[in-house]
């Protein structure tokens, strides 16, 4: 007789090891089956790097004294009852596919440590370092392990390049102690505008844009000797030649006929979507998101700000210094047009309801302005938001109280949105996982919120 | 996986027609397919990744499978003659056909999947006369019909028709405007001012501007932002006859040092985008 929990341990035994999936993420996949059917196939993680001003974007305070509410003023959206920020108006379009959340804090007031617990949904602890294999995951990494693409796609990529703090690279954005396999492979977006400000490339990049034509490529092995030539000698070293072997041996996939490769070629798209998306580092990354994610990749971070924070200037959104005119002039137009066009454009491919798109963010900032006209550091509450991916649109979950500067109700963590996501996406919040000494890990400390 | 879905298929199926559905599930990989389960106990069928050689003959084994609910066609070879193959389809819930070479015809073998709750048709030929023939797809729930030749009028009928039918026809892209380019930025030449072997003067936070260093030298130079603190943070190396665009900010200090890292000479940046040429020594 065929029970239930047979099935199951045959499910289990004849899938591993074939589709590539290990035993853990296997088991929260089969939890989840006969549940709630998640929506989400694939994830874009937007993150607006040096703390996007919540007043400035998805929860604006019109009736907080002058000090508080700042410069500009509120607009409708196409939800009754949901305003954004006057210089959001394409977004605004769009909060019908959007689940907003204004009650989220934490309590980290540094980048690396807003970032790191933004993007980890997990405290940091000790002295955290850039690809420390005792951080933990990205978020982007972590929703990676549970997704495996097929040869010649890389599990997660992040364009166009790595966060930086004057300098230093910033930790929690690698696969952590997930090991080096699953941090996200750095792309550079071959096209638009790059943002004012620093933006470093130390990172090593998969670098898409060889001078090799398809059709002479005989086989794998004369491509990798191509590649060696290419990519390995420059560098002279052995040890940097080692690292660079797995970026040779998936390049080298890649380029062989992978859909993924046709995707970065961002020439093959209409101009006329380019320049909805606006000629804008960001636009084409975002455009090259949607490429990645039709391709078959699981997993897309892009960075909407300069790769470096370097003092506060610059387009990024740590705006301590002329924080209107930043945000007027030069960040809030670049991520309307961008992120409206991503979304717009998801919907009419028919891809967005099975694409979740992920605003995150370091932190907000202060309820009051300083003295350069700027806003300081305020993790006390800001705002994240979700779109697509079978996310009830059109509400908002929480609330700041009346000057922006703590949870007015429903007030929630990071944690708590992670373990939001992996809902969506049909990971198992509580899923359990094993670090390179097998020493077990619960993902996320977190409860869905109720907006899916 | 094969052996993943054929344990399913015993499962699901009378053993008499077991074999012929695992044939045709070997079948349909060797031609790109790629198949998986679906939560809900079916099957998930998907050409678009690497199957986009896939033609008309190609799909014909998929009448031996039952169950499938979800089938991906997108950017395949496909045309009207191969959709007769999914004629039969009774479970599919998800049609993905955009960007294929099908049209109006190809609707006709649409007409039957009554648990049909969402069609892709963008970037094909279909027009108002396919649309009719959607009209008893009671189900259906999302259309997609951007870059169609389907009409106001025509999509008015049917949404008549099916009022739970939510029909997306996308953006007029002839109706976009580029973003207006800012002019070109006043550039000027940098001074070179050579090393008396100290620190150069520490930066002091401006506006956003562009250095372009050239380096005139027969050999190998690094360059360092002088930090706000007065420390030297290093940006890289310029190889002889090498140029590098770097964002900075005006009143910054740009440190260039030989490969041992001997003081050579500073640029301090202004305003405007500053060219600094790092002149044969």
């Amino acid at each position: 007789m065929l029970s239930l929990n047979h099935t199951r341990r045959n499910f289990l035994r004849s899938s591993v090891g074939l589709a590539g999936l290990t035993v853990p993420s296997l088991l929260s996949l089969i939890s989840k089956a006969g549940t709630k059917a998640p929506k989400a196939k694939s994830c874009i993680v937007l993150y607006t790097w040096g703390g996007m001003s919540h007043y400035e974007s998805f929860d604006p305070k019109p009736d907080a004294p002058s000090d508080i509410r700042g410069e500009f003023k509120p607009i409708s959206t196409a939800t009754p009852g949901i305003q954004f920020c006057e210089h959001l108006p394409l977004l605004a379009k769009h909060t019908e596919k959007m689940a907003i959340v204004r009650s989220i804090h934490h309590r980290h007031g540094g980048h690396q440590q807003g970032m790191y617990v933004s993007l980890t949904g997990h405290d940091p602890e000790g002295g955290i370092k850039a690809k420390s294999r005792k951080s933990w995951p990205s978020l982007t990494s972590m929703i990676s392990k549970f997704n495996e693409p097929r040869a010649g796609t890389p599990r997660a990529i992040k364009l166009p390049y790595s966060m930086y703090d004057n300098g230093t690279l910033m930790a929690g954005d690698y696969g952590g102690w997930l090991g080096s396999a699953y941090d996200p492979v750095i792309m550079r977006t071959p096209g638009g505008e790059p943002f004012q400000g620093v933006t470093r490339y130390t990172d090593k990049a998969l670098n898409l844009e060889l001078n090799i034509e398809k059709n002479r490529i005989q086989d794998r092995s004369s491509l990798l000797t191509k590649l060696d030539t290419q990519l390995g000698k420059k560098n002279g070293n052995s040890t940097e030649y080692d690292q660079l072997d797995r970026y040779r041996q998936m390049a080298a996939d890649l380029l062989l006929g992978s859909p993924v490769h046709d995707a970065y070629n961002l020439e093959k798209e209409d101009q006329r979507v380019r320049d909805m998306y606006g000629d804008h580092i960001c636009g084409q990354s975002l455009l090259l998101a949607r490429r990645l994610v039709e391709a078959g990749v699981p997993v897309v971070q892009t960075l909407c700000s300069a790769g470096d924070l370097a003092g506060g200037g610059g387009d990024n959104w740590d705006t301590h210094r002329n924080h209107f005119p930043k945000m007027k002039d030069r960040l809030l137009p670049v991520f309307d047009r961008s992120v409206s066009a991503l979304l717009t454009d998801l919907e009419q491919r028919g891809m967005l309801d099975e694409t979740l798109v992920v605003f995150l963010t370091d932190f907000g900032r202060t309820p009051k302005i300083n003295g350069n006209g700027g806003r300081d550091h305020h993790p006390g509450v800001y705002s994240v938001a979700l779109a697509g991916g079978g996310i009830h649109g059109g509400q908002v979950y929480g609330t700041s109280d009346s000057r922006g500067a703590e949870p007015g109700s429903d007030a929630c963590s990071p944690a708590d949105f992670h373990a939001t996501i992996y809902a969506a996406l049909g990971i198992d919040h509580k899923a359990e996982l094993h670090d390179q000494q097998g020493r077990p890990f619960k993902i996320c400390d977190g409860e869905p919120l109720p907006i899916l | 996986m094969t052996r993943f879905i054929f344990i399913l298929l015993f499962i699901l199926l009378p053993f008499e027609i077991h074999a012929k559905a695992a044939s045709a599930i070997k079948e349909l990989e060797k031609n790109g397919g790629i198949i998986s389960p679906t939560s809900d106990g079916g099957l998930r069928i998907e050409f678009q990744l690497s199957g986009r050689d896939l033609n008309d003959e190609g799909l014909e084994p998929i009448k031996s499978l039952e169950s499938v609910k979800i089938l991906n066609l997108r950017d395949t070879k496909i045309t009207n003659a191969g959709i007769i193959h999914i004629e039969g389809m009774k479970d599919l819930k998800r049609l993905h056909l955009e960007r294929t070479q099908i049209d109006d015809t190809c609707i006709d073998h649409l007409t039957g999947l009554q648990e049909l709750e969402y069609l892709n048709l963008y970037s094909t030929k279909v027009s108002d006369l396919g649309l009719s023939k959607l009209k008893d797809l009671k189900n259906l729930k999302k259309l997609y019909l951007w870059q169609t030749k389907v009409t106001n009028e025509g999509v008015k009928q049917l949404e008549e028709a099916l009022p739970d039918l939510k029909i997306v026809r996308g953006i007029d892209l002839d109706k976009i405007v580029p973003i207006k380019k800012p002019p070109p930025r006043p550039t000027e030449d940098l001074k070179w001012i050579p090393s008396n072997g100290e620190i150069p003067p520490r930066s002091i936070s401006g506006d956003n501007t562009t250095i372009i260093f050239h380096n005139q030298m027969k050999q190998k130079v690094k360059i360092y932002w002088v930090e706000y603190n007065g420390k030297l943070k290093i940006y890289g190396e310029i190889a002889p006859g090498g140029t590098r665009e770097q964002n900075t900010f005006s009143t910054a200090s740009w440190l260039v040092t030989d490969i041992e890292g001997t003081y050579l000479g500073y640029f301090r940046t202004s305003t405007k985008v500053g060219k600094a040429l790092i002149p044969k020594i």
